[in-house]
């Protein structure tokens, strides 16, 4: 069997190193990919202390708030509790 | 919240309790370890927040709205600057004098699910919508009855209600509320400050009244309607009426001001 030249060995050491570039990068996109998906909060599955209220609100959507109406009327008994102040 | 809490007869109040408790240990800007402080640590850029704080910040956002910028989050600054830097109960009545503080624009931030973003320093004060939410909340745990906190009522049942100055009102349901400045007031540099901060000034309002009692549909929507109706000062009679709320004003002499709202639902004898 005939010994490689130079020049091919210089070859397939060239492929060898293209392959593992290309490997490497592709394994760096995944890596990246799964760690932003794991830190987005809206796919996140990091463990949480229980919560009771689920929020999906948004400062930029419109207002939400309502004062609705008051209903108030004349009372004829001793106070139940002090209206002070706050 | 440094408030006395009381409930309607038969209603365990213990669980009422745990729930101010709780509230107070997440949102309270004077508990080192409350979430809101960390948050107000660092009081600009994106923090993540917790989805309680997301939501009550995102009523405060809702509230600040309601009241064209007038009961905002962002006073928590201002706050600090008037000498408002700990639980009211340590702090020091007299000391030197103060300079204000602007308050930062509701521009300045933003809530994007549990993301807060905050374009310039903003440290958040969510006492504007805290109490109310959690007599709110609270009334909604015992199912039904009323609840009381520091004054401010929520009712599911008729409740006969002491006002300030004298006199009762009926709280058929829904909240009631009393906004003062009286309550929460101390000195720097011999001028007196309190709790409420007009935002136009960054200093505490000024304001000819010094109770605004105010009936709405819930807590929060009162006490909102009350501190937003003593910071317009003269004009916040007929600002509530806008908003068809009843409101009731002590002056800062003892006199006694309803608006139009207010004088339609009783009778003259009891109007005032």
């Amino acid at each position: 069997m005939e010994a490689p030249t130079r020049i091919e060995t210089a070859r397939r050491q060239l492929r060898v190193a293209r392959y593992s570039l290309g490997a490497a990068a592709v394994a760096g996109f995944a890596v990246f990919a799964l760690v932003a998906r794991a830190a987005h909060p809206g796919t996140s599955t990091t463990t949480q202390a229980p919560s009771t209220a689920t929020y999906e609100g948004d400062s930029q959507s419109a207002p939400t708030f309502d004062f609705g109406n008051g209903s108030i009327g004349p009372s004829n008994s001793v106070p139940s509790v002090q209206s002070g102040g706050s | 919240m440094g408030c006395e809490i009381s409930v309607g007869p038969g209603v365990p109040v213990e669980p009422v309790r745990e729930l101010f408790d709780a509230r107070d240990r997440r949102f309270s800007r004077f508990l080192p370890n409350s979430e809101l402080s960390r948050v107000n640590a660092t009081p600009s850029g994106v923090t993540l927040v917790s989805e309680e704080l997301a939501s009550m910040l995102d009523l405060a956002l809702g509230a600040a709205r309601a009241t064209g910028g007038l009961v905002t989050p962002a006073v928590g600054g201002a706050l600090l600057a008037a000498g408002y830097d700990r639980d009211f109960a340590s702090l020091p009545l007299d000391g030197d004098a103060v300079e204000p503080v602007g308050v930062p624009s509701l521009e300045s931030l933003s809530l994007r699910g549990r993301m807060l973003l905050r374009t310039a320093p903003v440290v958040l004060d969510l006492n504007g919508v805290v109490k109310g939410k959690t007599v709110d909340d609270a009334l909604a745990l015992q199912g039904g009855g009323w609840v009381s906190a520091g004054g401010d009522i929520a009712t599911s049942v008729p409740l006969d209600v002491g006002l300030p100055g004298g006199g009762t009102v009926q709280l058929r349901d829904g909240g009631l509320a009393t906004s003062s400045v009286g309550v929460r007031a101390w000195t720097r540099g011999g001028l007196v400050q309190h709790h409420l901060i007009d935002p136009a000034t960054g200093r505490p309002a000024r304001t000819p009244w010094r109770d605004v009692t105010v009936a709405a549909q819930d807590c929060v929507a009162a006490d909102v309607a009350a501190k937003a109706a003593l910071l317009v000062g003269s004009g916040g009679p007929s600002w509530l009426d806008r908003h068809r709320l009843p409101g009731r004003f002590v002056d800062g002499r003892g006199a006694v001001h309803v608006n139009r709202t207010w004088r339609e639902a009783l009778p003259a004898s009891q109007a005032a």
